[in-house]
């Protein structure tokens, strides 16, 4: 029987529980509002994963990620999305190099953007497929190969990527790939009337946020490890992997809904994304164990963009978040072979 | 074993013991509804289930089976955990702390201790309650029809036909019954030997089916219909002249005046005469010649005298009794001669019936009216001479009082009394013949409503029969109830003059509201089409298909929108077919 919690332990998760407050505060410096969508962020970056920002032109989405970077002692870089824009703008591109001193000529790999360890890929649906596809490698393996050289990226690395759900006029919807590679979708919506007060007070009067880094990447990498101790008891994960499966058209665990509306359904990623996620809240929470409610807390910023609806949910209107919703309330949390 | 494996067993047996009330109340619910089941075939059907020992077999099938379901549904310790977790809104601490129980790792043993910390102040009677069971609404209604079922008498839910038996046996049944009402009316009619005919119809065997009848209707129909013709007989026997004429003296006797004074000897005598005791009036005329003749032998000359006086008044009574002044006057006012009259009273024959009935006739009388004065006539003719009769013997009865005439008032009194006691005889047969149709109304009664419950055998279960008390019949039926009230209905439908008239509003029709537009973005391509119908249908399929494999049509229309490119398919090649036969022809016809 444990007497007490090991000390290193009960530190570590204190001091995670800090930082992650400090961060958010820090953030708060900048962002009026938009508490789940910065929790969403946060969430992503201790576990390790991507976002994906969709949100009307103007809600401060650019604005979260660039204090984001600067509350992180980490490389910020920005790629700005646009039709012509080229992979070799993004990965880099091998350049013919001179030697001053001995005039010899050699090809040298010159490093884009992608080489950093934020990466805020603004209105990354403007671009062409082939250039959204430049992320793929370094977004999975968080590496860069280019002219059969293998370049790795440095730890920590995050894509925060931005998109504009309207003017789809000259835009390339993501490849189903690239969007399971985000761990989050997030969806910004309007500020309050309160927050909108706030937003004009601080933007119209020569307010400037002083954001401070508070986190190094060593830190976060730390914190990511930390968060993968967390303990994920069987039937928990039996949840986890069971409400996902509802995401599958046609398969066992498939509500009515999904069999109606859903034309694909979320692969393996989500379940990992609601596992890491589940057991980051669950660290949050003060708990070393996850339940059924942090799991569900990350479904549907997990599950968004991992599901396709097919044209009968889209002719009647129906978002993915209320198939989503109903999935999370017709699977029950004790599975009858569990039970 | 620690705080989490306690609290958790805990949990674990108040789940079994909530599962095993929820399948407790099911299985009873069960239960009752077969009981009910039971009980319902066994009333309908009159079987000879014991209800008791079955109502308790199920009862111990119910406990034994829920306890068998509960031990084997019993939740298992992770089960339990998260119940309990779900319960008490642990967030599945105790379910991940009993998981981690034993390992090493110290996130776990973190777990471990923060399961056990908040287990050690869990109430698990507060968080899992032993609840009543849910379908207990179920049970006791299955019960409380079962009970219902229970309380239905026996009959109630029987058909007439199950209440009646099968037809075998109401056959068996009504054949016992009509031998048993046949056997009676034998027994009466064997008692008088003016049946012996009659009852030799009884005998007989039956019209329908060459005597084999299958049906116990039949066999009580046919036996109705022979006490009928028995009771025909006896009706038409009871009818005869010289019954009739007996009732019609009783009636002229009952206008004998009493005799003046109180002690007056044959006041006893016209007493019993008026009242119709033929027996008594036999007596009377016994005692009065025996009292002639004591006072005769004492010389009471006074008392004989006025009893001769008696008597010959009487005599003179019935000689204006027999004459019915009512009848005569009829038949005169029908044109009979006064002699003929007194010749028809005195002696009436067969040809002076005849003339009589022509005479009527041809004086405009229907039948009716003629057969029953001739009935009457007959009846008053008998009746008027056996009255006559009657007084002739009184008179000379009378006659003692003269010298010489002693032997004869005997011989007068003798007749007198012979006389009465024929009539006596012919009255105790009338009374005999109305017994026997009394008795044959009663056996035709019984046999067209028999009982109910012993189908007129007069026994059920081997017993007496307790509906009849052994008679056999349902018994005299209720008679009429009061006069009914008419009903008022509804007056008589008429058809009434209808007529239309077509009429146009004035109103102002404009163009409507659009509800529909499909628009085109482009140019309108004018001129003649140079794309073969069969390319744009390909291409239209093509197109189909596409949005088919991009789930972009519905899949319950996916079907129909493949059949449909492919019949265009087929119209197409059909079409391309035609035009080249066409053009052949035409090349055909040039060429010509």
């Amino acid at each position: 029987m444990a007497t007490q919690i090991d000390p290193a332990v009960e530190k570590a998760a204190d001091e995670f529980r800090h930082k992650f407050e400090a961060l958010k505060r820090e953030v708060g410096k900048a962002i009026v509002g938009h508490d789940e969508i910065v929790d969403g962020v946060l969430t992503a970056l201790f576990i390790g994963g991507h976002v994906l920002l969709e949100g009307v032109p103007g809600l401060g989405k650019t604005y979260l990620i660039r204090t984001l970077a600067d509350a992180l002692k980490l490389q910020f870089s920005r790629i700005q999305f646009t039709p012509d824009l080229m992979p070799a703008d993004i990965i880099g591109t091998t350049i013919i190099s001179e030697d001053p001193a001995s005039g010899r000529r050699s090809f040298e790999f010159q490093n884009g953007p992608i080489f950093a360890q934020i990466l805020l890929a603004d209105e990354i649906n403007r671009a062409t497929p082939k250039t959204q596809s430049a992320l793929l490698e370094a977004m999975q393996e968080h590496t860069v190969t280019t002219g059969g050289t293998t370049h790795r990226l440095e730890e920590p690395f995050f894509v925060m990527a931005t998109q504009n759900p309207i003017e789809q006029e000259g835009t390339y919807p993501l490849p189903e790939a690239q969007l399971d590679r985000f761990m989050f979708k997030l969806v910004v919506e309007y500020s309050s009337r309160d927050q909108l007060k706030t937003i004009l007070d601080r933007t119209t009067a020569g307010y400037k946020a002083d954001v401070k880094p508070v986190m190094t990447g060593d830190e976060i990498i730390g914190t990511q490890k930390l968060v993968r101790r967390v303990v994920m008891a069987p039937h928990v994960q039996d949840y986890a992997v069971r409400v996902m499966m509802a995401s599958h058209p046609n398969g066992p665990y498939a509500i009515e809904a999904t069999n109606k509306y859903v034309r694909w359904g979320a692969s393996p990623r989500a379940a990992q994304t609601l596992t890491l996620g589940a057991k980051l809240n669950a660290l949050l929470d003060g708990r070393f164990n996850t339940s059924f409610s942090d799991v569900q807390k990350v479904f549907l910023p997990a599950m968004r963009h991992r599901v396709l609806l097919n044209f009968e949910g889209e002719a009647e209107g129906i978002s993915t978040d209320d198939v989503l919703r109903e999935m999370i309330d017709k699977t029950p949390t004790m599975s009858e072979a569990a039970a | 074993m620690t705080q989490i494996e306690r609290r958790i067993r805990t949990t674990q047996r108040r789940l079994s013991w909530n599962r095993w009330f929820n399948t407790a109340s099911w299985c009873f619910a069960m239960g009752g509804g077969l009981f009910a089941l039971v009980v319902l075939v066994q009333r309908l059907f009159d079987m000879s289930w014991p209800l008791f020992p079955i109502a308790q077999g199920l009862g111990a099938f119910a406990i034994i089976s829920s306890i068998i379901w509960a031990v084997l549904k019993r939740d298992d310790a992770e089960s339990a955990a998260a119940e309990l977790d779900q319960a008490a809104g642990l967030k599945e601490r105790l379910s991940s702390g009993h998981f981690c129980l034993g390992q090493e790792d110290p996130f776990k043993q973190a777990v471990v201790y923060d399961a056990e910390r908040i287990s050690s102040a869990l109430s698990v009677r507060s968080h899992i309650p032993l609840r009543f069971p849910r379908p207990f609404g179920w049970t006791a209604g299955s019960i409380l029809l079962a009970a219902m079922m229970f309380l239905i008498t026996p009959g109630l839910l029987k058909s007439t036909e199950a209440m009646e038996g099968k037809p075998e046996e109401k056959v068996e049944q009504t054949e016992v019954a009509v031998k048993r009402r046949l056997d009676k009316v034998r027994e009466l009619a064997e008692q008088n030997p003016v049946f012996e005919d009659i009852v030799k119809d009884l005998d007989k065997p039956d019209t329908q089916s060459g005597g084999q009848l299958k049906k116990a209707g039949q066999i009580r129909h046919e036996a109705i219909k022979k006490i009928d013709r028995l009771e025909d007989a006896v009706k038409q026997k009871r009818r005869s002249a010289d019954y009739e004429a007996v009732k019609r003296m009783r009636k002229m006797f009952r206008r004998l005046k009493q005799p003046k004074s109180s002690d007056a000897p044959t006041q006893k005598l016209t007493k019993a005469l008026n009242n119709g005791d033929f027996q008594a009036a036999k007596e009377e005329i016994k005692s009065l010649r025996e009292q002639l003749a004591t006072l005769k032998a004492d010389g009471d000359k006074a008392m004989v005298k006025k009893i001769s006086k008696q008597l010959d008044d009487l005599a003179k009574q019935l000689e204006k009794l027999a004459v019915d002044k009512n009848l005569a006057k009829k038949l005169e006012q029908a044109g009979v001669k006064k002699e003929d009259l007194k010749r028809m009273l005195e002696n009436l024959s067969k040809k002076d019936l005849d003339q009589l009935k022509k005479q009527l006739q041809e004086k405009g009388w229907n039948q009716k009216q003629i057969q029953k004065l001739a009935k009457k006539l007959q009846q008053q003719q008998k009746a008027g001479s056996l009255a006559k009769k009657l007084a002739n013997a009184m008179k000379n009865g009378g006659q003692s009082g003269a010298p010489g005439q002693s032997g004869q008032s005997m011989s007068g009194l003798s007749q007198a009394g012979e006389m009465l006691s024929e009539l006596e005889m012919l009255d105790s047969e009338m009374q005999q013949l109305d017994s026997v149709m009394a008795g044959l109304n009663e056996s035709k009664n019984a046999l067209d409503k028999p009982c109910g419950q012993c189908n007129g055998t007069g026994k059920s279960g081997g017993r007496s029969c307790s509906s009849c008390g052994g008679k056999g019949s349902g018994g005299p039926g209720r008679g009429m109830g009061k006069m009914g009230q008419g009903r008022g209905g509804l007056a008589p439908e008429q058809e009434t003059n209808v007529a239309f008239k077509v009429e146009r509003g004035k109103v102002h029709t404009g163009q409507g509201a659009i509800i529909g537009q499909i628009l085109i973005d482009g140019e309108q391509v004018k001129g003649d089409v140079d794309t073969s119908l069969e390319r744009v249908i390909s291409a239209a399929e093509r197109d189909a298909s596409d949005r088919i494999s991009r789930d972009r049509v519905p899949r319950q229309y996916q079907k129909a929108v493949r059949k449909y490119f492919s019949n265009m398919q087929e119209v197409a090649k059909q079409g391309r077919g035609s035009d080249a036969a066409a053009s052949k022809n035409e090349e055909d016809s040039s060429s010509d």
